[in-house]
């Protein structure tokens, strides 16, 4: 069974999710911060009349912050029935990848709990670590780890 | 007699016949009350069964027939039940004329109503409302261009008549909007119908005679407000019977009518509902109140007080003055209650009270809670909106009146102290402008506690459509929802109650 994912960049890392539970990619609308919020919510946007949170992995990872640029999106996900947007520097791609190309987390990853990744794909030189989304924006996990 | 008595007696017959008519019809029947009401039947049972029939429905006094032949008009057997407290001259000639002259037309209207409906889930029409509130968005985009390209060319037709659309179009979106804002809307009769029987229960527990009078049913309120309001309506009426009603004897030694009355009424104001609960009892013993409220110490034995501030004591937790608690009603925690769910709901609740004449609760309810009425605030760079609900008043005070008590702002407003936060300093905004001069100060209050924000400027008042933070920052402090504005941007409302309770919290 191949598995179709949406890869994208946080910094220099690429990262992936199953293409299921995208559901959509947009440009970054104007995001209205949300003050005292816990500090990996970036604020809230305005999506068809829903507002949604939108959630900074690169904060939510400790890894350094920037501020967007053209190529940045916010993939909207859904999360145990929660629609949420992951800002993103860049989509780079959707990719088939062979269930056997999946390797287990390493036990020593780039700073980032395993609880949250599936596991690492390798195609090619390239490695996607493909991001758990249950437990990653699991609501409990995040506001414990705010 | 109640409605629903004539409507089971002609239920009743029907068993027997085919009721031909009603006089009033059977729609008026079970809108209002009667004192006498004429059934016509075709039937070829036995008059004095079908009287007993009648007579077994309660509150039915007295019934009389009256026989026709089926020669005269096209049906068997007629019979006409009179039904009367007060007997009055008989309609039954004009009954016969009436049906004569349309022979052999039946009168549907006799037949139970059935209501066109479809149940749908609220969700589904939130999600229709929502995407109604994006075209709205979407169609000033398109008017936005269209005034774009008129600059380019303004000799254009095609361009006029393209702005023409975009105007017919918002035209309809705002009947489309007002469409699906009705399909949220509930006559408050819904709630109503389950009062009859609280009544009836409580009447016979407490031993008193009680008539419950309903004006207004078909006032129409959303949805979610008719599902909350129903348990603080119950409980006003509870308390009404057992501490305003008096008892049968005791209100005729007062020259009362022995049977005590609950009037229930809702109307229209503006964008409210006013739902008003008044009793004839004996009023709120305004004495026993302050005596109460002093030995609980709610208030010093020389505080002044005027009849509204006391009448208001009756809110407060633990305040009773029954001195018997019942299992209807006494235990002081039933007032507190109701006020907080209507606050909750962004109503308010007032009461007039008059020794010996009885008490009137008067509910003020916002008609959706969809849609509210703002106030739209800048605070640093950002937007925020406050219900105007919750807004008092606002001001422009000079920077140098505002002083400094123990390190928290406040200023003097009218002779008495108003405690003010600064808005972007409380929500740790960087304020680029930093206006030295004066400020904007809005005046908040909830329930009795007042609170002045200061912000950077005033925008104007706006109709919201508060939607949901969700889940993730439900628990954000001092937020209580968002908007979507105009030009598609969310604006998050402020939520007055947890900003009051923090400052006042944290400042004692």
């Amino acid at each position: 069974m191949d598995e179709q994912l949406v890869t994208f960049r946080l910094g220099k890392e690429e990262f992936g999710v199953d293409i299921m539970r995208v559901q959509e990619i947009i440009k970054i609308p104007a995001i209205t911060f949300v003050p005292r919020a816990p500090r990996f919510i970036d604020g809230v946007i305005n999506l068809r009349g829903n507002v949604i949170p939108v959630i900074n992995l690169k904060n939510r990872f400790g890894m350094e912050t920037t501020e967007p640029n053209n190529d940045a999106r916010i993939i909207v996900i859904q999360v145990n029935g929660r629609t949420m947007g992951v800002m993103v520097d860049q989509v780079t791609e959707v990719i088939r990848i062979p269930e056997n190309a999946i390797e287990p987390p390493p036990p020593v990853t780039i700073g980032i709990d395993v609880a949250y990744l599936r596991g690492v794909g390798k195609i090619e030189d390239r490695l996607i670590v493909l991001l758990e989304l249950d437990t990653l924006l699991d609501k409990g996990q995040l506001l414990a780890n705010a | 007699m109640t409605s629903v008595r004539a409507v089971m007696a002609v239920r009743r017959l029907e068993k027997y016949g085919r009721v031909l008519q009603t006089k009033p019809s059977s729609e008026e029947l079970r809108k209002e009350k009667h004192t006498e009401f004429h059934i016509l039947l075709a039937t070829d049972k036995d008059i004095n069964l079908l009287e007993k029939v009648i007579l077994q429905v309660d509150e039915i006094k007295s019934v009389s027939s009256q026989l026709f032949e089926a020669a005269e008009v096209p049906v068997q057997v007629i019979d006409v039940a009179k039904v009367v407290r007060q007997q009055s001259q008989s309609l039954v000639p004009e009954f016969i004329a009436g049906d004569q002259s349309s022979k052999g037309e039946i009168d549907v209207s006799a037949r139970p109503f059935k209501n066109q409906t479809i149940r749908v889930q609220t969700e589904r029409l939130d999600d229709l409302l929502n995407l109604v509130g994006e075209m709205v968005i979407t169609r000033t985009r398109l008017v936005t261009v269209g005034s774009d390209l008129k600059g380019l060319d303004s000799q254009n037709l095609v361009l006029n008549s393209l702005n023409e659309t975009t105007v017919y179009l918002g035209r309809l979106m705002n009947e489309l909007q007002e469409s699906v804002m009705a399909m949220r809307m509930v006559p408050i009769g819904q709630v109503f119908s389950r009062f009859p029987r609280l009544i009836r229960d409580l009447a016979r527990k407490t031993g008193k005679e009680i008539e419950l009078v309903c004006y207004g049913e078909e006032t129409e309120l959303d949805k979610t407000i008719i599902e909350e309001i129903g348990n603080p309506l119950m409980h006003i009426i509870r308390n009404s019977i057992d501490h305003g009603l008096e008892s049968a004897a005791e209100r005729r030694a007062n020259g009362k009518s022995p049977q005590g009355k609950i009037t229930i009424e809702a109307f229209h104001e503006g964008s409210h509902i006013i739902i008003a609960v008044s009793d004839d009892g004996k009023g709120i013993d305004l004495n026993a109140v302050k005596q109460k409220a002093l030995s609980n110490g709610f208030i010093n034995s020389g505080e002044e007080l005027s009849e509204k501030d006391l009448t208001n004591l009756i809110f407060l937790p633990g305040l009773s003055t029954a001195t018997q608690v019942t299992d209807v009603s006494g235990r002081g925690v039933g007032m507190d209650a109701v006020k907080k769910s209507l606050l909750n709901l962004g109503g308010m609740v007032d009461i007039v009270t008059t020794a010996g004449k009885g008490t009137m609760f008067t509910i003020r309810l916002p008609l959706t809670l969809a849609i509210i009425q703002a106030l739209l605030v800048d605070v640093a760079t950002e937007t925020y909106a406050i219900p105007l609900a919750s807004v008092l008043e606002t001001l422009k005070v000079q920077k140098e009146e505002i002083r400094s008590v123990g390190g928290h702002a406040i200023i003097q407003l009218r002779g008495s102290t108003l405690p003010l936060i600064s808005l972007s300093e409380h929500l740790g905004l960087i304020d680029p402008s930093q206006n030295d001069k004066f400020a904007y100060v809005v005046v908040v209050g909830f329930g009795e506690k007042r609170l002045g924000l200061m912000v950077d400027g005033l925008k104007g008042q706006q109709e919201i459509v508060i939607k949901s933070l969700g889940e993730l920052l439900a628990n954000v402090p001092g937020f209580s929802g968002a908007t979507i504005r105009g030009d598609g941007k969310v604006t998050l409302i402020l939520d007055v109650g947890s900003l009051i309770h923090d400052t006042l919290v944290s400042r004692n």
